[in-house]
């Protein structure tokens, strides 16, 4: 995806690690700032997990998790490619879109789920797996 | 909301925070309102998070800026955001970019609980105020 004129080049996956939970990933035209939750990345700890310790730690309360392959530099775009879709803008009030993936994109209560759920509030974005 | 501990290294099979729970909290100046996400009740929903906004003026929106004006004095940092790390944890943020952890070893645990005081008000009041303005469902 190209970047728009106004906006700044999208930093290697290393340097978007370095970004703090809660912290902007990513500044779009406008003012729209993707923000990193850490809860729900994947983490190794996961990776050889039980199923039931699996459900726990993806629950609503530890937050859903998206699968690795969720770079990200991967939802950063996916995500921009939402607002743009959506055609949400720094005028656009607290609101929240569920997006059919038609793929796995990672585990809410140990299930496998393939929808995202996309939240604008205050001119921050974020996004998180959900079942429904 | 739960028993309190000053970070997330418990037992693995137990929750050290429980619903209702702020997700993130921010000021929307230009709407003037309190942007809730919560980590709602399942009585109250099912999901994993539900969104609120409460007018700043409201009742419950003044309730909110008590907290906050409570937490940034606990804190000692101007708070204008914070976030649920997981479990028990969060993150603080301030319009100057500082930042803070609940989780951080740091925090003493006196001061946890009386910031996690604050949160689950918030929490509650959030909730509630979801309750409201959410289409009527099912009556017990």
């Amino acid at each position: 995806m190209n970047e728009p004129a106004d906006e700044p080049l999208l930093p290697a996956e290393e340097a978007l690690r370095r970004v703090p939970d809660g912290g902007v990933l990513h500044t779009l035209h406008g003012g729209l700032m993707i923000v990193r939750r850490l809860k729900h990345e994947w983490n190794e700890q996961l990776d050889s997990m039980s199923p039931a310790a699996l459900a726990r730690h993806t629950d609503k309360v530890r937050g859903s998790k998206f699968l690795a392959s969720w770079t990200l530099t991967a939802y950063v775009n996916w995500t921009r490619q939402q607002v743009e879709r959506l055609d949400w803008d720094s005028s656009t009030t607290a609101g929240a879109e569920t997006v059919e993936i038609g793929s796995d994109v990672g585990y809410s209560s140990g299930r496998m789920v393939q929808k995202v759920r996309i939240v604008i509030s205050s001119r921050c974005i974020h996004a998180y797996p959900v079942p429904e | 909301m739960g028993e309190l501990f000053p970070n997330s290294q418990g037992r693995d099979d137990e929750h050290l925070a429980e619903p209702p729970i702020v997700d993130a909290l921010q000021l929307d100046r230009s709407h003037n309102t309190w942007v809730v996400t919560l980590i709602p009740e399942d009585l109250v929903s099912t999901r994993e998070k539900e969104l609120v906004t409460i007018p700043l003026t409201s009742p419950d929106g003044r309730r909110i800026t008590l907290r906050v004006r409570r937490l940034s004095l606990l804190l000692g940092m101007n708070i204008s955001g914070l976030f649920h790390g997981g479990d028990g944890d969060f993150v603080f943020v301030s319009e100057a970019g500082e930042r803070r952890t609940l989780a951080q070893p740091q925090m003493q645990i006196d001061l946890s609980i009386r910031v996690y005081v604050e949160l689950s008000d918030i929490a509650m009041t959030a909730q509630i105020a979801f309750a409201c303005q959410a289409p009527a469902a099912t009556v017990p």
